[in-house]
């Protein structure tokens, strides 16, 4: 069999390929492994590699130290049709989606965060963007674009992301909750109990109980208060506790 | 074979079959037993009733164990034809890729009949084709076939596969990931 065709570095690798390759499990001993990383970057199947000899699947594999590396954090500001959205433009509706993507699985949903990131804008002028589409999509419908893209395209902008959402939370620490660490089961006092299941159901609503005070208990404001500015948002915020207002 | 009590049990791979060994290899390793608990077992698993036991001298039952001992083998020569059921079977002291995925997760996961697991992918029925020998029902079948058989059969090859297997994870052990500096 001849060599198979493989990758010569991240910038060959597909976003598709990469989350494949960080999901694979190593539970069935590393040439299991090995093999199913050269069926990720050839798109092959293991039988496939039946003729190979299994010396040789050692050889391929020193050709690949690059894979042994995280991808680099340069990324592009433009994807095609798609601009990557300054995060200080960002919409409250779209951190709440973003926080959704990150907290619960970020590799799994790469795609969905790029589909996020990455816009289409409404106006450009002097190539700069002036309107940036609103957000009504669905991300799902935009994935299989950036699925095909280079992992190197958009890698760094998971990292720029971490940035700026760390430094946000930590410049609006005070508007942020604290998490209930201890399972409320084991509180014993009664009112201490009481007070941590308020507080983690109050968690739980965290941001539809945000939207409903911005919305005054209108939810026909719902889509107004999600597509204002997240950081407009906050400030605000911020403004009414200090006023107490 | 040794004499326990009026009884010759076997324990020499020449003695013991495949499924035998399997299951002694069971008892001895499982972790809810203690020591003395697992060779009861073990001989109880080849016919030796528990409450024989009871008014045994512990001195003696050491010495049984001893001569149990199931590490003296020295291998030999692979066998690499074999009739059962009156098909050939044939093997090699090789292994694909194929065969080195499946062998390996056989050996990660240790299944109650992991040796004749191993000995059904090894060996092939000389009749049929490598697309027939992989399938899941000719495998199972093959396996059972085998467990018949004396332990010293699968010796040659348990050593060559694990030899392989762990030679490769030596060479080929996955490196941590790196962070990129740009």
């Amino acid at each position: 069999m001849p060599k198979p065709t493989l990758p010569k570095g991240w910038n060959q690798v597909s976003l598709e390929q990469f989350i494949e390759l960080r999901q694979l499990k190593g539970e069935d001993g590393v040439f299991n492994h090995n093999i199913d990383i050269l069926c990720t970057l050839t798109d092959g199947l293991p039988d496939d590699f039946d003729d190979i000899d299994i010396a040789d699947v050692g050889e391929i594999f020193k050709e690949l130290p690059w894979l042994y590396t995280e991808p680099s954090k340069l990324y592009t500001d433009r994807i095609g049709k798609f601009y990557l959205k300054p995060m200080t433009d960002l919409t409250l509706g779209e951190f709440i989606d973003l926080e959704h993507y990150f907290t619960t699985d970020y590799l799994q949903y790469l795609p969905n965060i790029c589909a996020l990131l990455y816009r289409i804008p409404e106006i450009v002028e002097d190539n700069v963007v002036a309107k940036w589409e609103s957000t009504d999509f669905k991300t799902s419908s935009r994935v299989h674009y950036f699925l095909d893209q280079p992992i190197t395209k958009m890698y760094g902008v998971l990292t720029e992301y971490i940035k700026f959402r760390d430094s946000f939370i930590t410049s609006h620490k005070n508007l942020m909750s604290e998490q209930v660490g201890e399972d409320v089961n084991d509180i014993t006092d009664p009112e201490e109990k009481k007070e941590a299941e308020r507080e983690k159901s109050s968690q739980k609503w965290g941001w539809e109980q945000l939207i409903w005070s911005m919305c005054n208990g209108d939810l026909t404001k719902y889509d107004q208060v999600i597509n204002m500015k997240l950081v407009l948002v906050f400030n605000f915020l911020a403004m009414r506790k200090e006023l107490e207002i | 074979m040794i004499q326990v009590f009026d009884q010759e049990i076997p324990n020499k791979m020449n003695e013991l079959t495949i499924e035998q060994f399997e299951k002694i290899s069971q008892i001895l390793n499982n972790p809810d037993f203690d020591n003395i608990e697992r060779y009861v077992e073990m001989f109880s698993y080849l016919g030796i009733k528990e409450s024989l036991w009871d008014d045994y001298p512990f001195s003696k039952f050491v010495e049984l164990i001893k001569e149990f001992n199931l590490n003296s083998f020295t291998p030999s020569e692979a066998v690499t034809s074999i009739e059962m059921d009156g098909y050939t079977y044939e093997a090699q002291l090789k292994l694909s890729v194929k065969e080195t995925k499946l062998i390996e997760k056989i050996v990660n996961t240790k299944p109650n009949h992991y040796l004749s697991d191993v000995m059904a992918i090894m060996f092939k029925r000389a009749d049929l084709s490598n697309t027939e020998h992989f399938t899941d029902a000719h495998l199972k079948h093959k396996s059972k076939l085998f467990r018949t058989q004396k332990a010293e059969l699968c010796v040659p090859y348990i050593v060559f596969v694990t030899d392989k297997i762990a030679e490769y994870a030596q060479a080929n052990t996955t490196q941590g990931v790196e962070s990129s500096q740009s």
